[in-house]
């Protein structure tokens, strides 16, 4: 075994980690080497310092302490529970309001679409085209100027029946 | 070459510390939790799951005292450590659901506290935190022994040096090494406790421990005493 490999095992041999075969093979070679034997023993030395440092106690406070802690904590829980509660409410009701007003809004741009055939469309021209000379007098009835030619206005029906026989 | 723990653990008289201390870890130090009760504490923690409080008093009763040094040597924080661990058992109250009864209680804690630690050690606050919390830090037991003025001052500045190392030192070596040297975890506990390979804790350890023999010579040990 060469030094590299034992120093690499030397803190879990310390501590009781390795297995029956290879702490013998580390203890044969620590046993042969000094420099490995300095290392285990300045390890051990350091690690039994380390281990004789002082212990906190408790203050006599300290449960109490925690009581008080625990409760700020679940009252502060209770309260961040009932925001989320609250953050999910508003957006929420927004969503609905924002989608009704998204429905009313495409109802009102269909309605206003969906038209009555204009002057323009096949089916108006058709009859305009059979009425036409009916429409002609109309036109003289709408650019009558007031009431003037009301005689005219009122045998308009009898000069149409006529004109078309 | 001289070993400067050695001396002055030797001039101090303190018995447990010798160049020829032996390589079986000694594993008697207060504030240890055995895994023999880890049975016992997973039923607690399953009656507490189901409602009854009494079981977490009882936990909180045993485990106390453990997560307040694991999180005083952790932070190298004395002020803290009560705080900090009140925090921890805080967040395992709240956590309770997450705990699996697979795995071992102290596990479960250990890890809530070395996560809450962590969190702490970040703050902007802990950079410059050994030279400046040194003073009021509790007397170690080898202090206490010391017969004469200058051992004391020389206990002093050897216990102010492990807790610089320990405090220097990367913060996975650093969390193997509390839980190996002051809660006594084996390293199949430690593994299961950091989310690591066995071999990775045997590697941390190591370095850890080389660490620590070469920052404690840097820090003030005094080789003429």
């Amino acid at each position: 075994m060469t030094c590299r490999v034992c120093k690499k095992q030397l803190s879990a041999y310390a501590d009781g980690e390795l297995s029956s075969p290879r702490r013998a093979e580390i203890k044969a070679h620590v046993d042969d080497c000094a420099a490995c034997k300095l290392v285990l023993e300045q390890q051990t030395s350091a690690m039994a310092l380390l281990s004789a440092q002082p212990e906190l106690e408790p203050s006599p406070s300290f449960d109490v302490d925690f009581e008080r802690k625990l409760r700020l904590a679940q009252a502060e829980a209770e309260q961040s529970k009932q925001g989320k509660r609250a953050r999910w409410r508003w957006p929420a009701l927004a969503t609905v309001a924002a989608g009704a007003c998204a429905i009313l809004l495409a109802v009102t741009v269909m309605r206003s679409t969906v038209r009555p055939p204009t002057a323009s469309s096949p089916i108006s021209d058709l009859h305009v085209a059979r009425n036409l000379d009916l429409i002609e007098n109309y036109q003289v009835v709408d650019n009558l100027d007031g009431l003037e030619d009301f005689d005219v206005i009122t045998g308009l029906e009898g000069l149409l029946e006529e004109k078309t026989q | 070459m001289i070993f400067a723990l050695q001396i002055v653990a030797q001039l101090l008289g303190f018995g447990g510390v010798s160049i020829f201390a032996s390589a079986t870890p000694q594993r008697q130090n207060a504030g240890s939790v055995h895994s023999g009760d880890e049975d016992a504490d997973a039923q607690l923690m399953l009656g507490f799951q189901k409602g009854q409080r009494s079981c977490f008093d009882q936990l909180f009763q045993k485990y106390k005292r453990p997560v307040i040094n694991f999180a005083y040597r952790f932070t190298g924080r004395q002020d803290r450590a009560e705080e900090l661990a009140q925090e921890i058992f805080v967040k395992c109250f709240s956590a309770k659901e997450s705990y699996r009864p697979e795995a071992k209680f102290s596990t479960w804690l250990f890890r809530i506290a070395r996560n809450h630690c962590l969190n702490e050690v970040r703050k902007p606050e802990y950079r410059h935190q050994v030279s400046e919390y040194s003073e009021q830090e509790k007397v170690s037991p080898i202090a206490s022994k010391a017969v004469t003025p200058e051992a004391a001052l020389a206990a002093r500045e050897l216990q102010r040096a492990l807790r610089v190392a320990l405090s220097a030192l990367p913060e996975r070596q650093r969390t193997a090494l509390i839980l190996s040297r002051f809660h006594h975890m084996s390293y199949d506990e430690i593994a299961a406790t950091m989310k690591v390979s066995l071999s990775a804790v045997k590697s941390l350890l190591n370095r850890a421990k080389e660490f620590m023999v070469t920052e404690v010579q840097k820090h003030g040990v005094r080789h003429d005493l």
